[in-house]
């Protein structure tokens, strides 16, 4: 066979046997119940970055997992008509990106943070600082373009995320645990998670979040609420900044029930910690249990809703917010400014 | 953009039917040209700035040496060039470096200040294009070559997309004659150059990114104490790692150039078959250890003027090819401990044993098997985060093991079966240069090889890519 020839018949054998290859692995997954999802990371969080900085009135929606999983921010863009962008990271409390928004002077929109007493002591002040370094020292055009072809695969494909890499599932073999955790998030291009608990066990992942919580106390006690609220005056120093230049920030103490409720009262109560900072606080803070627009939301998990009840609960996120003038009344002009 | 990229595979393709699709040799050549320049923007805009300057100065420098009538003129021109070359090398990649050393060394007399943060970016690939730029200008100095008449032609040695940024170096002279005779599809090694690719693709993304690095990254954790089971398995792995790290990127370097009708040098030739360190230096990074060689110890006098100075030479270069690496003091140790180790190795194959003459095969790959646990312990300083880690490390190896296991034995018994089929590829292949036999291979033989390469690739997707030499 001739040199070029050559090429060409074993290229089209490659390309025929590792697409067949990928074609049954994908359906093997799928039989096995893995749904695709957009894998989270510093990459996907800066595109949702750069987005708060094409609009002088960008909404922000900074927290955790509480947020990630229950605020649609489609929706808030939708009613409100300002650009909002995702940036809460699951597990992660987050006040660095706060202080970033501070000090960065462009940003002048509307900041809401999904937080708590606990995330708001000094300790977890940093845990988000490795997605704001990403974001300034190593995010590049060409890292972004490289997201953007990666995502729409990883909405298609579930062997598109790296637990399917073969080397991983080799290594998870050896191990003895078998094919990857079922997550039970569904993660989508904007970084909306919607949870699924019909895919999970609802009572041992309850189980596990409680468990969690004890022992992070037990770790962890809070300090004293004196020494708490010493430390939030530099916070207070970075929502003024923002406050100055034209934007605004909110609080928001996302909703909990059963155990996680009584042991965060227990250790943090709320009115030593969340409504003593509230009457000092440059920001709207805003407690749940204030609001009743919260009050028909369920928690299987005690700590977050179910993907179906993500529209009311951006619903009663946005009525909350018009109810304290941080939004404009519905039917009023989008935006203010 | 990283080879390992969706950009990278969007950008080649769309460059790579442009430049078929282009009549007229040297639209083709500018087109490359911006091509490389928009490569090089994807990390950061403002740096193609330095690179358009240096690329403009040493061409005018090349012309100015070839001009220059006097010997004082011409060698006054040459360390102007080299000087300057340097100094932006110096400022963007060690300034930092020499300023906390210099700190470090004030505190040790009692006089302390504020330790600075000069907050200096590193533009990527400066040691890589510096490098080619310096032996230009020196070989129009040692009249080896012309001096450039086309300022597109020199402009796409500098720039050139694929080796770019990390490699491989290459040489004024062997590259200038290809940007002079006009290139017809039909001529070129496209099969090659796309079997290289995947290849190259293949070992970064699977074997040094998801088989090797899990391990190399638990171990030299800062907070780790591995024993000396995990030390060694850290070493090893590590060099396994850096080696499909970099040696993957090389090929991926040399696949794409054959997409254009360019050939690179080879940048590694089995290194783990090696016998012996000098062995495995003729085979690693052979572009930098090379241009080390021609541009830093010749002219040093090599063995000139005694061995005692010959030796000492030998550690000079190897000091700075450490340096060259990075701007910490793990990789100065890492290179002079290259350096003493090979002249302790000529040493001992002049006056006890030279164990290169070996001729069985399994003394050979016993011997290699050596040579690559030697290269893993220096590889240490290599990849330790501080020398104190380096150090403790080392002495881990050949210490006690630990109470505890860092790397569970499922993970061993991966990185062991992988490794071992990689070292024993490279002992199998020690003699085998280059790829030109990758032509005559029967297509079934292909076939399996390439669909291997491609499911590799495929089912392998991680995060965040980057290549380990991108930081040099």
């Amino acid at each position: 066979m001739r040199r070029p020839l050559r090429y060409v018949v074993a290229f089209v054998v490659a390309v025929v046997a590792v697409l067949v290859a990928a074609a049954g692995f994908e359906h093997a997954m799928r039989v096995r119940g893995y749904v695709p999802s957009v894998q989270d990371d510093e990459d996907l969080w800066s595109i949702q970055a750069d987005r708060l900085f094409t609009a002088p009135d960008a909404i922000a929606l900074l927290g955790a997992s509480r947020i990630q999983f229950a605020v649609d921010p489609e929706r808030v863009e939708q009613a409100t008509g300002r650009t909002t962008a995702m940036l809460a990271v699951n597990g992660e409390y987050p006040l660095a990106a706060l202080r970033w928004l501070a000090n960065d002077t462009e940003f002048r929109g509307l900041v809401i943070m999904g937080i708590d007493a606990r995330g708001l002591d000094r300790r977890h002040w940093d845990m988000q600082q490795p997605w704001i370094d990403h974001y300034r020292k190593r995010w590049t055009l060409a890292r972004k373009i490289n997201r953007l072809l990666v995502t729409p695969l990883q909405q298609h494909l579930v062997i598109a995320r790296s637990p399917f890499a073969l080397a991983n599932l080799v290594r998870r073999q050896l191990e003895g645990w078998g094919l990857p955790f079922n997550d039970y998030v569904v993660m989508q291009p904007d970084r909306l998670g919607a949870l699924d608990y019909r895919r999970g066990d609802i009572d041992l992942i309850r189980r596990h979040r409680i468990d969690d919580l004890v022992q992070y106390y037990k770790d962890y006690p809070p300090a004293s609420p004196q020494a708490w609220n010493d430390g939030l005056r530099e916070v207070s120093t970075w929502v003024e900044r923002i406050q100055a230049r034209g934007g605004r920030v909110v609080f928001f103490r996302e909703p909990s029930g059963g155990e996680h409720l009584a042991l965060d009262e227990k250790n943090y109560p709320r009115e030593l910690y969340w409504d003593a900072y509230a009457k000092v606080s440059p920001a709207t803070l805003i407690e749940f249990r204030d609001a009743p627009a919260f009050a028909g939301i369920t928690l299987p998990d005690t700590s977050h809703i179910d993907g179906t009840e993500i529209p009311a609960f951006t619903e009663a996120l946005l009525t909350t917010l018009r109810e304290r003038g941080v939004l404009p009344p519905s039917g009023a002009p989008a935006s203010p400014r | 953009m990283t080879f390992d990229s969706l950009t990278f595979a969007a950008f080649l393709a769309l460059v790579y039917v442009a430049y078929w699709a282009t009549p007229g040799w040297r639209t083709r050549k500018q087109l490359l040209l911006a091509a490389s320049y928009a490569f090089y923007a994807a990390w950061n805009p403002f740096f193609v700035v330095l690179l358009v300057a240096t690329t403009c100065f040493d061409w005018l420098m090349g012309h100015k040496l070839e001009s220059a009538t006097t010997p004082r003129l011409r060698k006054t021109l040459l360390v102007a060039s080299i000087t300057v070359n340097l100094a932006a090398l110096g400022f963007f990649k060690y300034a930092q470096f020499f300023t906390d050393t210099a700190i470090a060394l004030f505190a040790l007399v009692g006089v302390r200040y504020q330790p600075m943060d000069l907050g200096i970016l590193l533009p990527v690939g400066i040691s890589f294009y510096t490098f080619e730029s310096l032996s230009y200008v020196i070989d129009v100095y040692r009249r080896r070559t012309a001096a450039s008449s086309s300022l597109l032609d020199y402009g796409l040695y500098v720039t050139f997309f694929p080796h770019l940024v990390a490699g491989p170096i290459l040489r004024y002279y062997d590259f200038n004659p290809q940007t002079e005779v006009p290139k017809r599809w039909a001529d070129t090694a496209q099969g090659r150059g796309l079997a290289l690719l995947a290849l190259g693709l293949a070992m970064k993304v699977c074997l040094a990114d998801l088989v090797f690095a899990p391990v190399v990254d638990q171990v030299f954790a800062p907070a780790a104490h591995p024993g000396a089971r995990d030390a060694w398995l850290g070493a090893t792995t590590f060099s396994l790692q850096v080696y499909c790290d970099f040696a993957g990127y090389s090929l991926c370097a040399i696949g794409a150039a054959l997409l254009f009708g360019f050939r690179f040098p080879t940048n590694f030739e089995s290194p783990f078959g090696a016998v012996g360190m000098a062995d495995l230096w003729t085979r690693w990074h052979i572009t930098l250890s090379s241009w080390v060689r021609d541009y830093v110890f010749v002219p040093l006098g090599s063995y000139r003027r005694g061995r005692v100075r010959g030796y000492a030479n030998l550690v000079i270069m190897f000091l700075l090819i450490g340096l060259w690496h990075g701007a910490a003091w793990t990789f100065v140790v890492w290179g002079g401990v290259n350096g003493l180790i090979i002249v302790a190795e000529r040493l001992f194959r002049d006056h006890v044993w030279d164990f290169t003459r070996v001729r069985g095969i399994a003394g050979r790959a016993l011997l290699a098997l050596a040579t690559f646990a030697v290269f893993a312990v220096e590889a240490v300083f290599f990849r330790a985060h501080t020398l104190a880690q380096g150090g403790s490390m080392v002495l881990a190896m050949f210490g006690a093991d630990a109470p505890t296991a860092l790397v569970s034995l499922a993970q061993v018994k991966l990185v062991m079966v992988v490794g071992a089929a990689v070292l024993a590829a490279q002992i199998a292949t020690a003699n085998v240069r280059g790829w030109d036999w990758l032509d005559g291979t029967p297509w079934p033989w292909l076939a399996a090889g390439i669909t291997a390469a491609l499911a590799a690739i495929a089912f392998s997707p991680g995060l965040s890519p980057a290549f380990i030499y991108f930081q040099f």
